[in-house]
Parts: structure tokens; sequence; C-alpha cells
């Protein structure tokens, strides 16, 4: 029956040729075709000598090719290109292999499976600027796009973005171009988890990559999951909120997480975690580390960053992952939270990290961990071992509760303290690390700065400096303007 | 019989699904997504007001289903709900249809735009804005499908102003220029605007070719006001009555930019000759050179008139041609006629910058007032030739001797308008490198930097100006660098492959 079933349709279809066409119902911006898009460069293992890059095309283009150059001031710089093939894998928007079988997206339905296509460019010269582009079906090219890769030490400069995850397209967009104008020079964009609202949802990537797709192919990212960025296999038929947070349901980063993102593999660590849990030692100087704070076995996570930090004889070191170390913004504090804090506690006692970057809270938070710490001074130096810094992108908001900060610091000691905070108000930090120094600043979409300190480091202390920007007035209660929810801008 | 049913049900909708594709496909033209118009914004560029500190104007594009639609501004607010604020205001919907383009001599039968049909112009302008400030705007297609919101910023009133001159971006657009537009963003993301001196695309009228001049620039056009000035490539020939009009202004043009008309000017001459004004600072005179001969005395005498009534410190000139044409061009009727109307103007009223394209090579050329030893002369107008594209010739080939001997030997003098003159010079050229500059005016000084995609200087100079307006130039040591040609570059290749 089924393949008397299958020839009666198979000879009908002969009778019409297939014709796959963008959906009509997406809009141009979502849509995949036969040209390449959602193209982002991300960091490999080794960021001074080479870069990946990874795009998109619908499914009827299989085999295809970037091409790369040395970024010349010639008119056809493009004649020498080197020519290499992508690696192409098919991902299904509609739905997963989840732990029970076919796991559906019903907000993708409809759509129909793309090709992520990536490739590695290696063996490139430090400190040098690139131009590369990328194909989809035969002739349909992506212009060039120039990137420079990192110089061996020296000056470094990157940016930091918290949660974009709502309003993407229409409100994270400035953003992230108002970071291209800050930092125009930024060699890298570390983004601290929740990337989308749905990880699943085709929507929301297509807006990520409206929003900062301009930048993303000219300054490579380094991308941590979030908690939204994660699938929740709980059975549809549960509908009731309370249960779905009772029920303990398998978890697994999206699965267009390591498909669109082409980042360093870490072997000592489960399947599980790869390309989610990672290190980047960026150059001489600086060694970056990524840790999946929704993903599994986060003690043993804590185990490997312990190993690689004491492993490490980079000058500066930073830990980015989605949820922060401490951020009361209200509410009981969630016990999978008190957990990972008392884990990565352990390690940053027995370590120096000098910079924690994370998101989640949707507010702005800066804070320092070491003794005897001033909660505010300016001019004064003091001395710390850690700075930790939260941003958001988005309109989603959370505040920042002064309180429970200070009764933590009350319950650690004073070992930790806020120094800065802001609320319902977008902000990205530039990091920019010179020599013995590492000055930060976090700056607003209009290109104010909100916030300012340096850390610098003499004789085996580090000391923090906070600059004027952080005695402005915080943006909380009054000072600011009109704030509405999100909810109507889906 | 259950078979039977499922059978019918599966032929049934097996057909409906060919008839849907089929539909679909027969209304689908074959063109890229990135060309294509849709329901929602796109090809959104700024331009500034005729006054450029209080304003600007917003353009954008949309298939013919979209009859009605509205922008929305709101003075750039941390915030993150600075929208909640926003004001809205409809636009001004203009219909083309690509095939068949009306202009003022008839209608041009476009071969470049077929089976594209209607799209839909948009335009808004906002006025009584505040000066040097951030403004988030965002523009609607069909309902509900909004552009993201996009910061721009009004030119200062007072204080410097910085600006970007491209030549010819022309060919490979998309793929090879989209590089140096970017690389010019990335040097000043604050520029007041970027100025395109022309032949901004090959083919004026084709839909493919602007296509690639937006995908090339994206959401730069949105984000910094465009001052574009017309190019002997921005036109089309229409066949009317048996006679061929040649040198006609694409309809686009017009359509897709929103530009200051002009209405002491004749009309097919408003919305490519125009002036901009920043301040007591700055202004710009736009001349549309692509024009034909009759045209000239026209514009020659609306130059004049602007320039002296300009009380600004500094004035400039963009148009496409250049005056010192290289040997090639030497004998073009047309380039003689127009130096000779409109130089002379140029001359008497001491015009400080003339940015021009069109030869596809880099030349910077001088009109000392006195020859001086010291690197500090003084000077009466610079005459600056730019790329941006793909293409390159060898087309300064004789033009020193040209400007500092005179006319070629053999050619009788007088014929070429005054190209000779001993104080005239050739201080750098380049082939083979697309270039933008970066050029910062301040009240008594002008600074002016070639770089190239890659990042470096190429050519810089400074020009300043003392209390009787005298002007000094002094050439920045990259003026002094080798020479980029033909001979020490990469090798070249004609831009054919890049269509």
């Amino acid at each position: 029956m089924i393949s008397v079933l299958f020839r009666y349709a198979a000879t009908l279809l002969s009778l019409f040729p297939i014709v796959v066409l963008a959906n009509p119902l997406l809009p141009p911006w979502q849509a995949p075709t036969q040209w390449p898009d959602r193209i982002i460069a991300t960091v490999t293992d080794d960021p001074t000598r080479s870069f990946a890059v990874t795009w998109r095309t619908n499914q009827l283009v299989g085999e295809t090719i970037a091409q790369i150059a040395p970024a010349t001031p010639d008119a056809r710089f493009d004649l020498n290109a080197d020519t290499q093939t992508a690696t192409s894998e098919l991902v299904h928007l509609d739905h997963v292999m989840g732990p029970n079988g076919k796991f559906p997206f019903i907000y993708n339905q409809g759509l129909e499976p793309v090709i992520h296509h990536s490739v590695k460019f290696t063996d490139l010269q430090p400190n040098t600027l690139y131009a590369y582009r990328v194909r989809g079906a035969r002739g349909m090219w992506s212009p060039w796009y120039q990137l420079q890769t990192a110089p061996a030490e020296g000056k470094i400069q990157f940016v930091f973005f918290g949660d974009a995850q709502t309003s993407i397209r229409s409100h994270v967009s400035r953003t992230i171009a108002a970071a291209y104008k800050a930092a125009p020079d930024a060699q890298f964009y570390v983004h601290g988890g929740d990337l989308t609202n749905k990880g699943t949802y085709d929507k929301e990537w297509a807006e990520w990559f409206a929003a900062g797709g301009r930048s993303y192919k000219m300054v490579p990212s380094l991308p941590v999951p979030g908690n939204h960025d994660y699938i929740n296999f709980t059975p549809p038929e549960i509908t009731d909120r309370r249960l779905r947070k009772l029920f303990q349901a398998p978890r697994a980063v999206t699965n267009v997480w390591r498909p669109q993102f082409n980042l360093p593999l870490s072997p000592d660590l489960p399947p599980d975690l790869q390309e989610t849990t990672y290190q980047v030692r960026y150059n001489r100087d600086l060694h970056i580390f990524a840790i999946d704070s929704s993903g599994i076995e986060f003690d043993k996570q804590m185990t490997w960053l312990d190993k690689n930090l004491k492993a490490s004889d980079a000058s500066w070191k930073v830990v980015t992952m989605h949820h922060p170390l401490y951020s009361f913004v209200g509410g009981r504090e969630h016990p999978a939270a008190k957990k990972r804090r008392t884990a990565l506690l352990k390690v940053l006692r027995e370590n120096d990290i000098d910079l924690v970057i994370t998101g989640h809270r949707h507010t702005y938070q800066r804070a320092a961990r070491g003794d005897e710490l001033e909660r505010f001074s300016i001019g004064d130096a003091q001395e710390v071992d850690t700075v930790f810094v939260i941003t958001a992108s988005s309109t989603k908001r959370g505040d920042t509760k002064v309180e429970g900060w200070e009764r933590y610091a009350r319950e650690t000691d004073q070992e930790f303290k806020l120094t800065r905070y802001g609320n319902k108000t977008p902000i990205f930090s530039v990091v920019n690390i010179e020599g013995n120094q590492m000055r930060i600043e976090s700056i607003d979409p209009l290109g104010q700065i909100y916030d300012a300190f340096t850390l610098t480091k003499s004789n085996g202390k580090k000391i923090l400096l906070n600059e004027p920007e952080a005695s402005g007035p915080i943006r909380d209660g009054e000072l600011l303007g009109e704030y509405k929810a999100w909810d109507d801008l889906r | 019989m259950l078979k039977r049913i499922f059978c019918a049900y599966l032929t049934l909708m097996l057909l409906m699904m060919c008839v849907l594709l089929r539909s679909a496909h027969a209304s689908d033209s074959p063109a890229a997504h990135w060309q294509k118009a849709s329901a929602w914004p796109d090809r959104i560029v700024v331009n500034p007001a005729e006054n450029p500190a209080t304003g600007f104007y917003v353009t954008w594009r949309t298939d013919d289903t979209v009859g009605t639609s509205i922008a929305q501004i709101t003075p750039a607010n941390d915030a993150a709900r600075f929208d909640s604020v926003a004001i809205t205001k409809r636009a001004k919907v203009e219909s083309l249809n690509l095939e068949s383009m009306p202009t003022p001599n008839g209608i041009h039968e476009s071969v470049e735009n077929g089976g594209l049909g209607k799209v839909h112009y948009h335009s808004v302008g906002f006025n009584d804005l505040a000066p040097n400030t951030q403004y988030a705007f965002r523009v609607q297609g069909a309902r509900g499908k909004w552009s993201e919101w996009i910061y721009t910023k009004t030119a200062p009133e007072q204080g410097d102003i910085e600006f970007v001159y491209f030549g010819d971006s022309q060919n490979g657009v998309r793929s090879h220029w989209s590089r140096t537009i970017r690389a010019a963003y990335k040097q000043v993301p604050e520029a007041n605007f970027f100025l395109h001196a022309g032949d901004l695309t090959n083919k004026g009228d084709s839909d493919y070719n602007w296509a690639e001049w937006f995908a090339a620039g994206s959401f730069i056009h949105a984000t910094i006001p465009v001052i574009p000035v017309r190019g002997n490539h921005e036109n089309v020939s229409v066949l009317r009555n048996g006679k061929k009009h040649g040198r006609v202004r694409t309809p686009i043009w017009s359509k897709q930019f929103s530009l200051p008309v002009d209405k002491s000017l004749p009309e097919h001459l408003r919305e490519s000759n125009y002036q901009y004004r920043f301040g007591d600072l700055l202004t710009i005179f736009v001349v549309d050179s692509a024009l034909t001969s009759e045209d000239f005395a026209a514009q020659a005498s609306w130059l004049d008139e602007g320039l002296s009534k300009s009380s600004t410190r500094w004035n400039m000139v963009s148009m496409h041609h250049p005056f010192f044409l290289p040997e090639k061009f030497l004998r073009v009727k047309r380039d003689i006629a127009r130096r000779k109307a409109l130089m002379p103007v140029i001359e008497k009223h001491d015009v400080d910058l003339v940015m021009t394209g069109h030869v596809h090579s880099y030349m910077r050329s001088v009109d000392y007032l006195e020859t001086t030893e010291d690197n500090n002369q003084p000077v009466k107008t610079v005459y600056t030739i730019s790329a941006s594209g793909a293409k390159f010739g060898a087309m300064n080939q004789g033009l020193k001797q040209l400007l500092t001997t005179g006319a070629k030997p053999g050619d009788k003098d007088g014929d070429f308008g005054g190209f000779a003159n001993s104080r005239r010079d050739l201080e750098r050229s380049g082939q083979n490198t697309p270039l933008f500059q970066v050029v910062r005016v301040a009240q008594d000084k002008l600074t002016f930097v070639a770089h190239t995609v890659s990042g470096a200087r190429y050519d810089s100079f400074i020009l300043s100006k003392d209390e009787q307006g005298k002007k000094y130039l002094q050439n920045q040591p990259e003026a002094y660098a080798e020479t980029r040609t033909f001979n020490n570059t990469l090798p070249y290749k004609d831009w054919y492959d890049l269509k």
C-alpha cells in the first residue's frame, strides 16, 4: 500500500518541475535562498593564525566554497584568492530528534530544512587584514568582507554584549550599531548568552543576524549559550507552567548552535559541552574561558576551568558565561544558582581571574571581589581580585536590588561588593587591554559612557581605579523614562 | 475504498501544491532576494534636508502592494523603550514602472529591468529637529512590516564638519565597493555625510545596479546622510519621434533620493544641481556635469550666483567630470565646453576644493597663487579626482605635462579653455587603488586624507586660511610616498567578471 502510494506520488510529481521557492510568507530577511546569508565570523583556538566563517543557504545548495585573500589596497586584490571547500550540514528547523524521538517546534512549522556551511581559514599571518567571501549556489557570492587576525601581542580591544533576547531586530540593532561606532577596531565580540528568547525559533535567529549581521562578518564572535538558547524537552502535553517547571526534562543546546557557530572544541569535556564550553588563548596576553552555565555538569566544567587556568601563562584571564555569580534582583534565588556560585567561588579563590562577564539579569551591574573593598570611591585606588560585569543589550528589563547585594556582601564578609548599576538601559562594555592595564568602558546606545574603570597590575597587585563616569547619576527610579515591557515588540 | 479516497485526496493536495508553486513562480521575477522589492521596506537612504542642521529626508522602497506608509521618529534616548514617545508621519508614495520609465523626453523602455514591473518609493521629511543631535527613526512597508530603529544625526550648526568623499563606485559595487564604504564607515563612523561624486552605478536605469549599491552600503546609507552627485552613467537614452535623446537623467534618481529642488533652475536641472550649507562654515555646491552642452550656461550662472551669495568660510564644488582631463579625453568637445563655462566661475570665486571622479584614477592638482620654496604655499583651488570601485585605468599619463606646460604639442593654442597654466601642478596621483577621502573642515583649517581600503593613508594635505581668506597648502608626508601605478602593484584585470 505504501509503495503503491509512493510510486503514485512520484509519478504525479514528475509531471511538474519541482520548484523550491523562498516561502513567500516569510520576511525577506528570514527566508533562506540559494544566496549565502547569516554570515558570521567566529574565533578559533588560534585567533592570530586563523578564523572561522559560517553561513546559511536553502537546501538546494550542496557543496560550496569560500575564498580568502590578503586585503591589499589593489583594485583586484581578489585575483590571487585561495579557494576552500566548505563543510555543510543540513539542519531541520521544524523538529529535532530528542531523547524520546521527534520533538517538534510548532513555531517553525512549514519551514524547510536549511544548510549551514562553514570554513576555517588557517595558516594566516597575525595582525593582518584579510578579505574573504562565501558562496551559495554557483555564482551566488557574498560581497568581500575584511577581517583582521589577532595581533601576537600588543593592544587588544573587544566588546561584551549581554542578552539580546527580545526585540532583537527592532531595538538591539541600535546597541550593536552603537558598539561598532564606539569601537570600530574591536577585535572580537563576546556574546554572553540568551542571544534569542527561544533558541530554536528561526525568526529570532533571523532577527539576531538582521540586527548585528552588519558587523558580525567583520568582527569575529565568541558566543556562549544562555538558558534561552537551550531546548527543554518537556513534553508539550504538560501545559501547566508550574508543572513544566517541576518536570526535570532533559535539555540540550539549540540544534542550530553548532551548525551556525564554528567554535573551538574541548577534548576533555563531554560531547554535550562541545562548542558551548571552550577556551580561546587569544594571544600572548589574553586567555578567555567560555563556560556553559546552562549546560550539564557544571562541576566538571569548573574542574576543567581550574585545570586550564592553572596551566595558563597569559597575563590576563577572562571568564564569560551566561549566569552571573551573584546578582540579586529580587525573588528567591534559584537553587541551581547557589550551587553554581559555590562551585565558581572555589575556582575564583584558587585562581587569578581578572574579569567575569555575564548576562541573564537584564540590568547593568559592576561588582568586585577583594579584601576590604570600598563600595564606591572615585580616584581612590583599591586592590581587587576579580571584577564582575553584567550587561544587557535588549529591551527586557530586570531591576538591580541593591539591598540584596548588601546582604550578600555581609554574608561573604565583604568579599564582594556592588560598585555601579543601572536599570532599564541597554549597555555594552568595551574592554581594552594594553600591557599591564585593562580599561573597561560601559556604554549606552547613544555612545555615552555610563561606567569606566581601569585595572592595573603592578608588583603582584591588581589595582582598580574608578574613572569619573563611574560616579555619574545612577540610572534608576526617577532618572528613567517610561518603561514598557517588550511584549508589543514580539 | 479508503485507499481510493486517500489517493484522490493526495492527488488534490499535490495539484494544489503545484498550482501554488507555479503561481508563485509566475509572479516571481528571477531577481535575487537582495534585489527584489517586497512588502518590507528596503533601500533605506537618508539625505540631508535643505538645512542639514535641522532635518533630514528618508526614502525607502517597497513593492507596489504598499500604497500608503508611515515613518516614526524620536530623539535618540538611552532608555530601553526610547520608542514609546515616537511621533508618526505619513510618507509620500511614488510609483515607478522599472520597465517603462517616464522621462521629460519621453518613455525610456528599460531592457535591463525586464520583468521587474512597478515598485513604490516612499519618502518622508523630518524637520524642525535640533542640530547636532542623534535621532532614531524607523519606516514601514505594509502594516506591521517595520524597519529596525535606525540612528542618524543632524549636522551641527557650528563647529567642525567631517565627511567622506568617494569617486566612482560604478563597477563591482556589491562585491568590491562594499569594502570601500565599510572601510570608510569604520574610519569615520561619526561623519556628517558621505558624498558620492557620480557614477554610483554602471547603468543608471538598472535596478540590479542600484540593488548592488544598496546591498554594498546597506545600513550605512541609512545612518550617514548621503549627498549624491550625478555622473554620466546615471543616465538613459530615450527615442522619441525617431530622435534619440541622450544624457537624460535616470528616473530612479529623483525617486530614490530626496534632494533639494532649486526652483531658480530649469526643471530638468533640479535635484542634481543643488547646494547644502552647513552653518557659517561650509557650502557644498553639487553640479550635474553629465548634461548636454546647452545646459552649461544656465549652470554657470546658477553657480556664479550661489557662490556670490555664499557667506560661509569654505566653499566646495563637487561634480562628476574633472576639469583637467588626461590626454585620452582631451578632444571631447563637451569637456572643453564645460571647462570653458564653469572653470572661470570656480576661479573667480576662489573655490577651495573641487571634488570629482570619472577617470578611474587618483589625481590631485593644485592651482598655486605663487610658487614658493617651503611646504606652505599660497594656493587658489585644489582639484581632486578619485575612484572607489573596481575599475581602474592608466589615465593620468601626460596630465602633469599638460598641466604645467600647456596643451599637447601640435594642438592649436586656446582650444583647451585655459588648460595650460604654469601655476598648476599635479601633486599626487595613484592607479589601481580604490580610495576614499576623509575631509575635515574647521574654521581656519581643512584636512584632507585619502585612505586605501586597507586603511592606510595614501595622500594628505592641510589647507589653512588666514584672516584675509588667503589659503596655504601643506602637503603631509603621505603625499611624498611612492606613487602606486600599474607597474608596482598587483596585476589588474578589468571588472567585467564582477558584473
